[in-house]
């Protein structure tokens, strides 16, 4: 474990750097000579034609604003709800409370809010019983409208407990003398959110913003569900190009995409350029005190509660929707019940069992290795400044910032090539794409709380690598190592396509055996089988916990 | 060195893994078609078959899990196993093995029709032609037909054995439309009447593009138009003009106003079911049977065609390129069209869907077995079905419908 003593950080971030290049280079490589055509005459006309294509304009447009506003609004409830609710959130139960809409792939969860919202809803309908309104389409309409307020409701929905997630260590750890020094010396409450706050909040939702951003201006399921006929948003259309029946459009789709992309990875560059020295002095601090005062402690309580309103009724609803047979609009009651969607989940039996065991297993190995890759890199990136930093930081965030689609080609020819697709080795490393930026980040913040004065005092104490590791940073990163597990379980069950490709159906992971279900009409069957498919992180994530508990010498309480 | 030394350890840690064996897969391939019947079943003993499939229909589903993969154990020692994934995905895959030349697969069936088949066919992802081995393809299937040389105008040239035939048909509901349309202008008729209560999904959906195409077809004068032109922009251009005309006319009608449409037919189907519109429609006519068993669909659900036609396509099985076992994918296909698990395909308990056999050449005994099969009571007797059948044009104009329906219609204020 010689890593963990070596203070250089090009050694540090070697193996999170050289896995998503490795990853990656070849991928974006093959998008953009099959977006120039390079197999017949290179040419850049596709590029020329999209971007004078009013169309596709429209739809740039309307992507990059629908993006921009879910972001704006997650940050903000985000912001506000873990500023006044840090207390009550640091518990377990209210942790997972608040985390809960993470487990619900996103377009479940669209489909929640539209089996809640829509016209023909379940609240239109109580209405309707209660005869407060006559039409369904008296019912504002929420869903599929051409302003993509559906869209923006679940990704607001969905993207506020990630917000909370990335927030909720930072002020755990925020420390109270300075904010009672900021108070002594006359200062108000935005005073202390200034100067206090601000500085530890400030990048961090910086990349929430990023993060979040590049995932809704480029994911596909929420808008291909919930989405109008016109405008669609640059996901949608590039997905239709790249699956769709005709192949020679095949290179619209990388290109898009690569427009798309380079338009990221250009702000996201530009952004680590710039904001670079107001972050390093994080790490000069020399660690946390535990401060448990909320600002608003009065609202908090009503807050948690609206926050639990929020998180449980859609999961409400869908538990109920798993019993219905049928529920005709207006009343208040079902008319008749069935457990034909729970018998039809339980039916799978072997193949279910199988799934639930390749998913945990093909899950852990990939928590396992963001961790082995994802530590060294968080510290390097968090306690040096170094030649080509930013880029360096780019880097390893841009696989979120690239629409899989992008790499699948190139990804999937290496894995061939080197004979690990078809494989569950060649389904854990791909995993690692979409996990490992955010094991990253998290870390990374998680080490700049602790700051490296403890290590040097620890060092100066006798103190070798290891023991560092494991009595310094090891207790003190636990609340980040949660968030890890939690992201890194949620997001690899979740993956659809790239489990299919590189899997190749011999991975049958839950998401591979139940995907195809959601294109049926039977609300029982869908909603019970999202039922099943969120308990498994949850699973996870207790289990974690349990090992946690026994492994690590202190609690950081 | 010893960083480095750690550094080589973790990347060779996560590339250590199975190796794939390359095999002179080519030739192997070309031998099986020179074997006899007996041998080709001679040696699948003991081994797996992987069928690449749809996967949305519990129905079909467990057609495949509990009728066909016990029977394949028992009868020839084979076992089936089920990959639910879309075509397209796993014609993805497929084509990027073969960029990446990797003769050793791992798919033996692949379920697909249409322009799945073209784009299978120009990319030279099959192996074949085969179906002349199977003895059941002999006998029973009508290798002369239409819509079994055909695949939406493409040759199939024995690349693809038929599984099924389907029927584009519309659902309604008995009690909210006594009288259903019975042609494109009575459907107009309808719509003004009942604004609201009727839409068809985006073109780019697969039933969508079905209904736009019935619509070109009436459009063009007639059917026999389109398939002597082949695919021709110049045509469809000129002859689309009354069914732009058409869909502009009834689309402030429509559904919210023609302002957006179903994604695809699942959600016409959801909006069918929560009642706020009154006609669905698709193909396999006998699609609502289960629905309404499952009461997603009303009880007073019936189908419709329309007097001009109704288009009607066959569905396929096929062997990849690539595929390990290609004599168990021909065994496994040959009992997959044996009039036994024809029958049982037709029963709507399973899947409902029509046979790929042609009745006249079964045994009595199985030909009194079809007629006492009931349907269910909203699928159209089978002679109605017959005499509106229309088949498939050229796959090219799925493409072309998609794509101009955003111009013509779409983008029409």
């Amino acid at each position: 474990m010689k890593w963990f003593r070596t203070s250089n950080p090009y050694v540090l971030m070697a193996p999170a750097v050289l896995i998503t290049i490795l990853l990656l280079g070849y991928g974006i490589v093959m998008a953009f000579l099959e977006s120039i055509k390079y197999y017949n005459q290179p040419t850049l006309s596709i590029y020329r034609e999209l971007l004078s294509d009013e169309i596709f304009i429209t739809s740039i447009l309307y992507s990059l604003r629908i993006a921009f506003i879910s972001t704006i609004i997650s940050l903000l409830i985000g912001l506000i709800l873990v500023r006044s609710l840090y207390p009550v959130l640091r518990s377990k139960f209210p942790k997972l409370i608040a985390w809960m809409p993470m487990v619900f792939p996103h377009f479940i969860w669209g489909y929640m809010l539209f089996l809640l919202f829509s016209q023909t809803g379940y609240i239109s309908s109580l209405l309707n019983g209660m005869g407060l309104h006559d039409q369904p389409n008296e019912f504002p309409n929420l869903f599929k409208d051409s302003f993509g307020i559906g869209i923006i409701i679940t990704y607001v929905w969905k993207e506020v407990p990630f917000v909370i997630l990335m927030l909720l260590p930072v002020y755990e750890q925020l420390s109270s003398p300075q904010k009672e020094l900021v108070y002594t010396l006359g200062g108000r409450r935005w005073d202390v959110f200034w100067h206090v706050e601000r500085p530890y909040v400030f990048p961090v939702m910086l990349e929430t913003f990023f993060i979040v951003f590049a995932f809704v201006v480029s994911a596909y399921e929420v808008p291909a569900l919930l989405g109008a006929t016109y405008p669609k948003m640059i996901p949608v259309i590039s997905y239709d190009w790249f699956f769709g029946s005709d192949w020679t459009k095949q290179p619209y789709a990388f290109a898009a995409m690569v427009i798309l992309t380079l338009f990221i990875v250009l702000i996201v560059f530009l952004t680590y350029l710039f904001t670079r020295k107001g972050r390093i002095h994080l790490a000069q601090s020399s660690g946390a005190f535990h401060d448990l005062q909320a600002e608003n402690r009065k609202y908090s309580r009503v807050l948690f509660f609206v926050m639990l309103g929020m998180t449980l009724l859609p999961i409400f609803i869908l538990v109920l929707t798993s019993f219905v047979q049928r529920w005709t609009y207006g009343e208040l009651l079902p008319s008749s019940l069935t457990i034909r969607g729970w018998h039809e989940m339980l039916w799978h039996g072997p193949k279910f069992i199988e799934a639930v065991y390749t998913s945990l297993g093909i899950s852990l190995l990939v928590l396992l290795l963001n961790l082995l890759i994802g530590l060294p890199a968080a510290k390097g990136l968090a306690f040096h400044i170094f030649q080509g930093k930013s880029l360096v930081e780019t880097l390893l965030l841009s696989p979120i910032l690239i629409p899989s689609i992008v790499i699948a080609l190139g990804v999937h020819l290496t894995f061939i090539k080197i004979g690990i697709a078809n494989h569950w080795t060649g389904v854990v490393i791909v995993h690692l794409l979409p996990t490992l930026p955010y094991t990253i980040k998290v870390l990374r913040a998680g080490y700049e709380r602790i700051g490296k004065r403890q290590e040097e005092i620890a060092v100066s104490l006798g103190a070798g690598a290891w023991g560092v590791f494991r009595n310094v940073y090891l207790p003190q990163l636990i609340p980040s190592i949660r968030s890890v597990v939690f992201l890194v379980t949620v997001i690899s069950l979740g993956q659809y396509f790239l489990t299919a490709l590189i899997g190749g159906g011999e991975v049958n992971t839950m998401a591979i055996l139940f995907f195809p279900y959601f294109q049926t009409t039977n609300d029982a069957v869908i909603a019970s089988f999202s039922i099943l498919f969120a308990m498994i992180p949850i699973v996870v994530w207790l289990l974690i916990e349990g090992t946690l508990r026994l492994v690590i010498p202190k609690q950081p309480r | 060195m010893k960083k480095m030394r750690m550094l080589v350890w973790v990347m060779l840690l996560l590339f250590v893994s199975a190796c794939s064996p390359s095999t002179d897969a080519a030739k192997e391939s070309k031998d099986i078609l020179k074997k006899d019947w007996r041998e080709i079943e001679e040696t699948t003993k003991n081994k797996t078959v992987r069928m690449y499939m749809w996967g949305g229909d519990t129905g079909i589903n467990r057609y495949m899990d509990e009728w066909v993969a016990p029977r394949l154990k028992k009868d020839y020692n084979i076992t089936l196993k089920r990959v639910p994934m879309d075509a397209p995905e796993f014609l993805k895959k497929l084509a990027n093995e073969k960029r990446a030349g990797k003769d050793a697969g791992n798919m033996d069936i692949i379920w697909i029709n249409g322009e799945n088949f073209k784009n299978a066919k120009d990319n030279g992802l099959l192996y074949g032609p085969f179906v002349d081995k199977m003895p059941n393809y002999k006998k029973y299937v009508d290798a002369k037909s239409l819509d079994i040389q055909y695949d939406f105008g493409t040759k199939t040239e024995g690349l693809e054995a038929p599984w099924g035939k389907v029927q584009f048909v519309y659902q309604y509901d008995e009690e909210k439309v006594p009288n259903p349309p019975q042609t494109f202008e009575e459907l107009a008729q309808w719509v003004k009447e009942n604004p609201g209560k009727f839409t068809y999904p985006d073109p780019a959906d697969f039933t969508g593009n079905a209904f736009v195409r019935q619509l070109f077809y009436e459009s063009s004068g007639n059917v026999k138009n389109i398939l002597d032109s082949g695919y021709d922009e110049d045509f469809a251009q000129k002859n689309s003009v009354k069914m732009w005309d058409y869909l502009n006319e009834i689309k402030p009608y429509l559904w919210r106003e023609g302002k957006t449409y179903p994604n695809n037919l699942t959600e016409l189907d959801r909006l069918y079911s929560k009642g706020e519109v009154y006609i669905t429609m698709g193909y396999n006519e006998a699609r609502a049977e289960k629905l309404i068993k499952q009461s997603v669909f009303p009880a007073s659900t019936r189908s419709f065609v329309m007097k001009s036609g109704s288009l009607g396509n066959a569905h396929f099985l096929a062997i990849p390129f690539n595929s390990p076992n290609k004599e168990g994918a021909m065994i496994a296909i040959n009992f997959m069209l044996s009039p036994e698990a024809q029958l049982t395909k037709l029963d709507s308990e399973f899947w409902g869907e029509n046979m790929s056999l042609d009745p006249a050449r079964l045994s009595a005994a199985d030909q009194k077995k079809l007629q006492t099969i009931k349907r269910g009571e909203s699928v159209l007797p089978a002679e109605t079905l017959k005499k509106y059948l229309q088949p498939e044009v050229d796959s090219e104009y799925v493409a072309w419908l998609k794509e101009n329906w955003v111009n013509e219609v779409v983008q029409n204020k």
